[in-house]
């Protein structure tokens, strides 16, 4: 029996847990519905079931996991992806990346683990990402693009070319990141957030909320 | 063997090389992969090879081409495009439209010829685009829609109905456009840049550069 | 023998019947073309066909007999489109969704009757959806949202999730609304307007328009 975890009950992990069949019948080509199950976890859980799941504490999860446990994690906040995912991976259990197959994340890319790609989101070419990588619905990444760790992309975002994007940073529905070159690739700082709908034309520093047309900073650390 | 140039190995054409393969399959009924090589075309080739495949000057390109060798144009200037057609083709090469499988072309339409319509496009009904259009992904153009030669759309432009692009327009990623209407279209004109995140509601006078929403013209 | 009634042949009416042309067959068990008939419902027709169908006055396609007789309504305008929705339902004919072949529906949602949806459109989970729904080309409506009747969504439009979203709204192209939370959704109210590329990120009161990045109210 398979055991996959989302960690996360609510609306984000509600939308991962539909990738979760295609994710293991790729590991697992011969894989039948009645050969796996899904849970939600939370850190301290409020119900016991959501979404037709039943949802159990991550203590619990870790608790019952063997070698044919995976997850992955549904929360936005990079931070908080990123302190469950050590809980996790400390304890020995393996992330699973997950995509939609509507989505094109196309080879020669360097990709870590756990990335998550929702609806027709777009990876194209010589694009490094790091771990944790969310991405969701028509979101696209494209050429020369470095992004860290535990990125946050909500959906309909634009990142264009020569970028680099940095840890912890969240960008929120439809912005766009103007392209930079190859000589001067144009910086979003670690830990910035890009508000929705934000059109951002240059680096973002480390910290920042920039939002607007053309975006400015608003609050800085 | 039909050979197929890239002109241009910078971003644009190595995303746009990706559907080259998939477009020739659709245009060469009962084709194979192996039926086709692929080739990057520059002005001044910078590395013999570019992702595995080989880069040729354009002299090369022209002088090695028969009757099965066609092209495309991965640049976004739409001057430098026409430019380039216009050399190459002056030789006899013909363009090939390069179309993402997800993107969708509705028939009844006019497109002219060398368009690139990238990743999950619409091209919708009643639309007339001219030569060397260049569509990124996610983009869309929308009923009765005429849009002129070397017009250039980055990533999800939205260009709603009823209006009329002029030659060598540029629109940038997350454009909108404001539908027009029948009696009045909208007009972007001539050589006209609109900025990234613009929503142009009214004209775009010749050779303006319009950003912001809404859109206004960028004094300089 | 189904008859299936389009309402409006603009551009939403031309294209959503291009996909009932092509998804309506299967939905109804595999029909042949003899089994299927689709027309045009306009109150004044001017031309007896479009795209090759029939073209029917509004008091023809009421009068028309039978049980399997279903109609759709293509206008943008959500009052228009109730107006036509109220006097079409005085028949026995009943209202039918239209997908496209690229909408991807979550679950468990609540869709009610008479739906359109276009290219690359999505809905999540734990949404209500009401009455005449307008989803055009990449719309999103996301998880635990409300939709009341007659809500236009033209393209692009991109909701937050828990949002609700009251009668008659009209949610112009490319618009974002910011997420609510399980204990405060954001609510737009009754007969709003949102403006192209709006950025919303508070209420909106009912009847008032709202546009630019961050959403102002322009007028009530």
């Amino acid at each position: 029996m398979i055991t996959f975890g989302m960690i996360g009950a609510g609306g984000m992990g509600c939308e991962m847990v539909h990738l979760v069949p295609y994710a293991l019948k790729q590991r697992y080509p011969d894989l039948q519905d009645d050969d796996y199950r899904i849970v939600f976890a939370e850190s301290e859980p409020n119900k016991t079931e959501y979404d037709g799941y039943p949802v159990i504490s991550v203590e619990d999860f870790i608790a019952g996991a063997d070698e044919n446990t995976f997850f992955n994690i549904a929360i936005a906040d990079p931070y908080a992806r990123e302190r469950l995912a050590g809980q996790l991976e400390r304890a020995g259990l393996e992330p699973l990346a997950l995509q939609h197959p509507t989505a094109e994340i196309r080879d020669g890319n360097d990709i870590g683990a756990a990335s998550v790609f929702g609806f027709m989101a777009l990876v194209t070419a010589r694009i490094k990402i790091g771990k944790y990588f969310n991405c969701m619905p028509f979101s696209q990444v494209a050429h020369d693009c470095e992004i860290g760790d535990y990125v946050s992309f909500y959906s309909r975002v634009d990142c264009n070319g020569h970028i680099v994007i940095e840890d912890y940073v969240t960008i929120g529905n439809g912005a766009c990141i103007r392209n930079g070159t190859r000589e001067k690739p144009l910086r979003v700082g670690k830990g910035a957030t890009i508000g929705m709908g934000a059109i951002v034309t240059k680096d973002v520093p480390p910290g920042a909320t920039v939002v607007g047309n053309p975006a400015s900073v608003v609050v800085k650390d | 063997m039909i050979t197929f140039g890239m002109v241009g190995s910078g971003g644009l054409g190595r995303e746009m090389m990706y559907i080259a393969m998939p477009s020739l399959l659709q245009q060469f009924p009962g084709s194979t992969e192996s039926d086709f090589r692929l080739v990057w075309v520059e002005s001044e080739p910078q590395k013999s090879t570019v992702h595995d495949l080989p880069v040729l000057s354009v002299d090369d390109f022209i002088a090695e081409a028969d009757d099965n060798t066609c092209l495309n144009i991965g640049i976004g200037d739409g001057y430098i495009r026409e430019r380039l057609a216009n050399q190459i083709e002056a030789e006899g090469i013909r363009p090939l439209q390069l179309m993402h499988p997800n993107s969708e072309l509705r028939p009844g339409n006019d497109v002219g010829p060398g368009a690139t319509i990238s990743f999950q496009c619409l091209i919708s009904t009643d639309i007339t685009i001219g030569k060397y259009f260049m569509c990124m992904a996610y983009s869309m153009v929308v009923h009765d829609c005429v849009i002129g030669d070397y017009v250039t759309f980055a990533t999800r432009v939205s260009c709603n109905g009823h209006v009329h692009i002029e030659d060598y327009v540029d629109a940038g990623n997350g454009a909108m456009i404001r539908n027009g209407s029948y009696e009045k279209p909208l007009r972007i004109g001539k050589g006209a840049k609109i900025g990234m995140g613009a929503v142009v509601a009214k004209d775009v006078p010749p050779g303006a550069v319009v950003v912001g929403n809404p859109a206004h013209i960028l004094e300089t | 023998m189904i008859t299936f009634g389009m309402f409006g042949a603009g551009s939403t009416g031309r294209s959503q019947m291009h996909t009932a042309m092509d998804t309506l067959p299967e939905r109804f068990g595999g029909l042949i073309d003899a089994d299927l008939r689709l027309v045009f419902v306009e109150t004044t027709p001017r031309d007896k066909d479009i795209q090759g169908l029939e073209v029917l006055s509004v008091e023809d396609f009421m009068a028309l007999q039978g049980d399997d007789i279903y109609y759709n309504v293509s206008l943008a305008g959500p009052y228009k489109r109730e107006e036509v929705a109220d006097r079409l339902a005085a028949t026995g004919h009943r209202p039918l969704t239209i997908f496209d072949t690229t909408t991807r529906l979550r679950y468990p949602n609540e869709f009610s009757e008479g739906a359109l949806f276009s290219f690359s459109t999505m809905v999540s989970h734990d949404t209500k959806i009401g009455q005449f729904f307008h989803c055009l080309s990449f719309s999103m409506v996301p998880h635990n949202c409300t939709v009341s009747d007659f809500v236009t969504m033209t393209s692009r439009v991109n909701l937050g999730g828990f949002t609700e979203v009251g009668n008659h709204v009209f949610l112009g192209a490319g618009c974002l609304t910011k997420p609510g939370t399980p204990d405060r959704p954001l609510r737009i109210g009754d007969g709003a307007t949102i403006g192209m590329g709006a950025a919303v990120l508070e209420d909106v009161p009912a009847g008032a328009t709202v546009a630019g990045n961050p959403a102002r109210i322009l007028s009530k």
